[in-house]
């Protein structure tokens, strides 16, 4: 599904390489975790593959479903099933949350070439959606994440990622700063959304997500590269010996 | 038909709630003025109509009466080479009146704003509360704008505040926006309404909110 043949990048105006050779293949169906210290290249990597502006690739190239996604604008990767559940979900005042839900639902459903829904079959699909989350129907009417606490933020990521139903997934921290019942909120979307012609990505700090959502391949980021690959034993291994014994 | 209070002082501006306004108008400057009665409430909408012909607004606010209250809430877009200067001046000369003033801009292309709001708090204006907010969206490296709040106060029991913001659309909305499959005509378009929205939003008086948010909506455009 995803090919990332050595990727080298830049960030911002400077020279400095914040990704320094990155090689991955993640295939429909597996759940990859990639973990790393801070400054290691995680965001970068995440960002980059989102299309967020500010990186300059110099070097090698990714393959999403055989197209070359960085020929694509951001919501065009959007539109083929790119997501990214973001570690700071932004505010967006004045914007109401439903309208913004609904409006990337039928963006992306006309890209697609599917008939967009109208009010009464959005409605029916988000209650669903949001009694998953644990999220109060009172959300829709507020704006974009403004005044919602870490755990609201994060949960309203996951909420976008079961509407959007997109086929490749990247959280990148989405446990970082959550309390046990969001972490399991969190965990039980990821859950839900595994499946055959699905991938997820999963970047974190720490191991304890991964004792929820148990990944087929772990990696190891450091230096803008990775280091080491091995399974969901790997993590266990980091959590107890650090970066540093690498 | 309007009631004897609710006046349309010139295409784009709605007076509530006050009966003392009067209007000047030239070719291409509009003068307005007004002075509220003792303990009314006021609004006054400024919406500038997109083809406008004046270049020029000003509107004075004189409080000879005690216990009135005046809100302003303004917006200007402005296309292509377009340019408009607007001034207000707010006197405070009696005891308990308030004025509030919430004023924003939308610069596209190679537009022009001028904006001065001053306040001046005479020494027998006690227990006045005057603020002034102006913010500015500029959606063009092109597009300027230069706006100065002024303060003059000369009493000494008083609650003053005024600001004034120039800004661009916000990156990390545009991109998370644009993340969630929405197209970036879209994700600006949004934006732009979300910043306009704060002054319809406080639209309490119903027959007119309609009306003025199909302005807004067709000067967004």
């Amino acid at each position: 599904m995803l090919k990332i043949n050595n990727l080298h990048a830049t960030v911002g105006d400077s020279k400095t390489a914040i990704l320094t050779g990155i090689n991955l293949t993640i295939n429909a169906g597996e759940v990859h975790a990639i973990m790393g210290p801070n400054g290691s290249g995680k965001t970068s990597l995440s960002n980059i593959l989102t299309g967020r502006d500010g990186y300059t690739v110099t070097q090698g190239d990714i393959l999403f479903l055989d197209k070359n996604l960085l020929e694509l604008s951001v919501e065009e990767r959007a539109a083929a099933g790119v997501f990214l559940a973001m570690q700071y979900p932004v505010e967006i005042p004045g914007v109401n949350n439903s309208y913004f839900l609904k409006t990337a639902l039928n963006s992306i459903r006309q890209q697609r070439g599917e008939s967009p829904l109208d009010a009464f079959e959005f409605m029916q699909m988000i209650k669903h959606y949001l009694t998953e989350v644990g999220m109060d129907e009172k959300f829709l009417k507020r704006s974009v994440n403004a005044g919602f606490s870490g755990g609201e933020k994060k949960r309203n990521e996951i909420l976008q990622m079961l509407l959007l139903q997109p086929k490749f997934a990247i959280l990148d921290e989405t446990d970082s700063g959550l309390d046990v019942d969001a972490l399991q909120v969190v965990a039980k979307g990821v859950n839900q959304m595994r499946h055959p012609d699905r991938a997820i990505l999963l970047i974190t700090h720490y191991q304890r997500l991964l004792n929820y959502v148990e990944p087929d391949f772990v990696h190891i980021l450091m230096n803008g590269k990775i280091v080491k690959s091995g399974g969901k034993a790997l993590a266990l291994e980091i959590e107890e010996s650090g970066y540093a014994s690498l | 038909m309007l009631h004897s209070k609710e006046r349309m002082l010139t295409p784009g501006v709605l007076c509530l709630g006050t009966e003392f306004v009067s209007v000047h108008e030239t070719d291409h400057v509009v003068d307005i003025k007004i002075e509220p009665e003792t303990a009314s409430n006021s609004i006054l909408y400024f919406i500038l109509p997109k083809a406008s012909l004046a270049k020029k607004f000003t509107i004075e606010v004189n409080f000879h009466h005690p216990r009135a209250a005046l809100t302003i809430l303004g917006l200007y877009q402005l296309h292509d080479r377009h340019s408009v200067e607007i001034q207000t001046t707010i006197h405070h000369w009696v005891p308990h009146c308030t004025s509030k003033q919430i004023w924003k801009g939308v610069l596209h292309d190679a537009s022009k704003a001028a904006f001065e709001g001053r306040i001046i708090v005479h020494p027998k204006a006690q227990k006045t509360s005057a603020h002034l907010s102006n913010k500015n969206l500029l959606l063009s490296k092109m597009a300027e704008v230069n706006t100065k709040p002024i303060l003059e106060i000369e009493a000494d029991d008083v609650q003053c505040t005024h600001g004034a913001t120039v800004g661009c659309l916000d990156q990390n909305a545009l991109f998370y926006l644009r993340s969630r499959g929405i197209s970036v005509d879209d994700a600006r378009q949004l934006l732009i309404d979300a910043f306009v929205h704060e002054i319809t939003d406080d639209i309490s008086y119903e027959p007119f909110k309609k009306q003025i948010e199909s302005w807004v909506t067709h000067y967004v455009v």
